[in-house]
């Protein structure tokens, strides 16, 4: 009797108190739903209301990505999503571009001036901007950081950064002013000294370093708001505010030091976590918030930021070596059978944004391209019946026994990518084109994507139209990997022109020559969404959607 | 002894060589590598001459005989290299992972003992029979949910809601406590079942009959019978356990952010950081030689019956289901 009496009330405590714990855990996390959202591609920055700012506090930024070196003068390094969230904090630049209008406006340059053929550009910057390690940011040290992105330096395994081909030299007049003489008008190059990857001003002494050590976290020596404190520059790095900070740029919301006093970086490689941490506090930011995740941040309290990654749209851009491409017709015919908007409501979000040409909205000298990307899957089929391409018993179109079929390989370095494919490989089912998918880890699809595949996903991300140069002139990216002298031509126009409407009438060209040939398929804006807590204020991006923290503070 | 232990080091050491040059041919035969990748990424902006130098700067432009000397004998001064990814010296890398991955195994193998223990005895020991056949289904409830699952259950309902520890490893010892546990349930499962049938079959031996019939308790029989005749099995148990901790880790960092040895190993291959995947195949030899040998040496102190080979009896050593190590 007494073992059964015993074994009920332990059925009964035990059960009670095990639902107890469950309901708890449950229901632990804050159930408001007020979700703000900020997905104007114009948005530029959150949280403005709030209140007045307040000095001090940690802020925590979770990102799913490891960092890698922090060498800077290494564009390819620094342009990583992870890194770059980062060394906006640590590094200033020449120049502040004006996230919203493309303006290139003061930071550490006070004023300049640039010579009637466009070919001098002479600077007079603040007086007294120190790094921290208490070195001068003088005439002389921006000479040396221009130097190694101009000319490179093959004994430190620097290589001329691809902004910076048009560099002649530098000449410094005094402490306080400098001119850059450049070797060909270049209407970007004005823009390189703004961004994150190709303007950022290093300390001299890291300079000489050699590759390795310029990457270690320790050695990221600049002259921003924030400073090195401790972690392995890895998985994870913690920033102190820098108290003598007194330069930040004229057009940001505040002088002097930062509000926030340390920012714990972290990686955070699980995507539950991730988004979960910031519905129990844990993180403040957390980054690469996915599209299927999004009503699971804002159910929770939190607030999704995103932007257009100004730059190129992702796109597939066509390769010209094959000959299953070579027919203008084929490519035409894909534009057309790709419907955007279908991609849009199944695989993205409303923070997300249509492509509607070669540039994202918002990137200067935008020009619109939908009229090139209707979806007519009756066109399409027409224009492919043109080309020899019957449908066959197989379901897909055939031309003297070949099958029209082409590799689809998913971008291992865009999260969305192996949805997007799936959805494509079903419209163009829909016209009889068959589209093999490809999952590949990131080296093996670093060595098998090359000129025989007919076309992989891709952009270039720069708030600049050159960055239209950059991708496609035969020079540079050589997107067709072959080289067409017309399409040159146009891209190197674009970098030239330095009158704003002729270089708008020069990128309405190179547009209407890529999307009237075919040359690529846009999919989407390229995008990067944020979650925010609601305790975060003043949060802002700069130009190419990399967060700026030099105006955040927390509430408590 | 002494000639014995002298002898399984130098073993050791060429062990070590030939892992560390079998990993070097077989990684620089596959395509690729962090440098070659970085260059061919689109949108790196390098040019092919521009990649020529970053190539020659690596010293990756030499015959592959002079990178494996270079390289070999920086390994005997000390030096692993450095990561191409970022810059950081292997040593550095590996003396920050290891530590981490080692509590964090260790306390799971602590807890994966525990609960193992408490399995085995109570499916054997325990007064009501529903509860010794239910404990019995735990093993395969635990090795069957793969930790991921019960690492995101751990974090969701002990992390975000009773924050009862941090989502994310900040250091501290209660954020060991859950991944610690969610690896340990899962090792749990082999050794409870050995344990269980160990137990079980010693109980059933004739003189633990006659221990109980002199009047000795069965706590006492176990003490001083049992469990000795358990160890053995469970040690042998120990390299299996230990590889399945080693697995079981790298998942166990990935979901509760932990930076340890798994997570530096998915990175470095997933980049093709050679120097780092070097490192790290030294590493798993070194403590695969170091588990080998514990276990060779704690063989004798448990059975007296197991001579280690080349000491004085010429009888030819006698091991129960054990190492292949004679």
């Amino acid at each position: 009797m007494t073992s059964q009496m015993n074994r009920r009330n332990f059925l009964m405590y035990g059960g009670s108190t095990g639902m107890a714990l469950l309901i708890a855990a449950c229901g632990g996390s804050s159930s408001s739903s007020s979700s703000r959202s900020a997905s104007n591609a114009a948005a530029t920055s959150s949280g403005a209301a709030g209140g007045t700012p307040v000095y001090g506090g940690t802020l925590t930024f979770y990102d799913p990505s490891d960092y890698i070196s922090w060498d800077m003068l290494d564009g390819g390094n620094a342009s990583i999503w992870s890194n770059s969230n980062v060394s906006p904090q640590l590094f200033d630049r020449l120049t502040w571009q004006d996230p919203a209008t493309g303006k290139i406006l003061p930071w550490i340059a006070k004023s300049w001036t640039v010579s009637p053929d466009s070919l001098q550009y002479t600077f007079e910057i603040q007086p007294g901007v120190t790094f921290s390690d208490g070195t001068p940011l003088d005439a002389a040290a921006i000479k040396a950081n221009y130097d190694l992105r101009g000319y490179g330096d093959a004994k430190l395994g620097v290589v001329q950064d691809e902004f910076w081909i048009s560099y002649a030299k530098t000449v410094v007049h005094s402490p306080t002013s400098f001119t850059v003489y450049l070797a060909q008008p270049d209407a970007g190059w004005l823009q390189a000294t703004s961004v994150y990857r190709a303007g950022s001003l290093v300390a001299l002494s890291t300079l000489k370093k050699n590759a390795a050590e310029r990457g270690l976290a320790a050695n990221a020596i600049g002259s921003g708001p924030f400073v090195y404190e401790s972690g392995n520059g890895v998985t994870g790095i913690v920033l102190k505010r820098r108290d003598d900070y007194n330069w930040a740029p004229p057009a940001l919301a505040h002088q002097g030091k930062a509000y926030l006093e340390k920012i714990v970086y972290q990686t955070v490689p699980e995507e539950n976590v991730l988004v979960g941490s910031l519905a129990s506090g844990e993180a403040q930011i957390v980054r690469g918030v996915q599209p299927y995740d999004e009503a699971t941040v804002t159910g929770q309290g939190a607030a999704l930021f995103s932007a257009g990654v100004q730059g190129q749209t992702n796109a597939l851009q066509f390769s010209l070596v094959p000959e299953i491409v070579q027919d203008v017709r084929v490519r035409q015919a894909l534009i057309a059978a790709t419907n955007r908007q279908e991609i849009h409501t199944s695989v993205l979000s409303p923070h997300w944004q249509i492509a509607d040409g070669v540039l994202v909205h918002g990137t200067p000298y935008f020009v619109d391209g939908s009229s090139y990307l209707t979806y007519d899957p009756a066109k399409a089929g027409s224009l492919l019946e043109a080309a020899g391409w019957t449908l066959g018993s197989s379901g897909y179109r055939e031309k003297g026994g070949q099958v029209l079929s082409f590799p689809g390989y998913v971008a291992p370095f865009y999260p969305v990518s192996q949805a997007v494919f799936e959805l494509l490989q079903q419209q163009w089912k829909k016209v009889g084109v068959q589209l093999v998918l490809k999952t590949l880890s990131l080296t093996e699809y670093e060595n098998d994507v090359a000129a025989h595949v007919p076309f992989q996903q891709g952009q270039t991300s720069r708030a600049d139209p050159d960055a239209l140069y950059a991708a496609w002139d035969s020079k540079a990216g050589n997107g067709t990997y072959t080289v067409d002298p017309a399409l040159d031509k146009l891209t190197v126009n674009v970098a030239r022109q330095t009158d704003p409407t002729k270089r708008q009438a020069a990128v309405q060209a190179v547009s209407d020559y890529l999307l009237g040939n075919a040359y690529e398929i846009p999919l989407y804006d390229e995008t990067q969404v944020f979650g925010l807590s609601s305790k975060l204020h003043g949060y802002r991006i700069e130009a190419t959607e990399r967060s700026v923290l030099y105006d955040a503070w927390l509430s408590a | 002894m002494t000639r014995y232990v002298i002898k399984r080091i130098v073993q050791a050491v060429l062990v070590l060589v030939a892992a560390y040059t079998v990993a070097f041919l077989l990684l620089n035969a596959l395509p690729g590598n962090a440098i070659i990748d970085k260059i061919r990424t689109p949108g790196s902006g390098i040019t092919p001459a521009e990649g020529k130098i970053l190539i020659a700067y690596y010293g990756l432009n030499k015959p592959l005989y002079a990178q494996y000397w270079t390289s070999l004998t920086g390994v005997f001064h000390g030096n692993l290299g450095y990561s191409i990814i970022n810059g950081n010296p292997v040593t550095t890398l590996l003396g920050q992972a290891i530590p981490s991955t080692l509590k964090l195994t260790g306390l799971a193998f602590l807890f994966g003992l525990l609960i193992g223990l408490t399995v085995a005895v109570s499916s054997n020991y325990a007064r009501f029979r529903w509860l010794r056949t239910s404990v019995r289904l735990v093993p395969g409830v635990f090795s069957s949910v793969p930790t991921f699952i019960v690492g995101i259950l751990f974090i969701e309902f002990f992390a975000f809601g009773l924050h009862l520890f941090p989502a994310v490893d900040n250091g501290s010892f209660s954020a060991l406590v859950a991944p610690a546990l969610a690896l340990g349930m899962f090792v749990s499962a082999p050794s409870a079942q050995v344990l269980g049938g160990a137990i079980a079959m010693t109980r059933s031996e004739p003189f633990v009959h006659v221990a109980l019939a002199k009047g000795a308790s069965e706590a006492f029989v176990f003490r001083r019978d049992i469990f000795r005749n358990c160890a053995l099995p469970l040690l042998t148990l120990l390299g299996l356990i230990f590889g399945e901790l080693i697995a079981g880790s790298i998942v166990t960092e990935a979901v509760f952010s932990r930076n340890g040895l798994g997570e530096l190993t998915v990175q470095a291959v997933t980049n093709q950081d050679l120097p780092v995947v070097q490192g790290v195949v030294l590493v798993a030899a070194s403590g695969y030689i170091v588990i080998n040998l514990i276990v060779d040496l704690v063989y004798p102190l448990i059975d007296p019956r197991i001579l280690i080979a080349g000491s004085r009896s010429r009888r030819r050593p006698v091991l129960i289901g054990g190492s292949t190590e004679s």
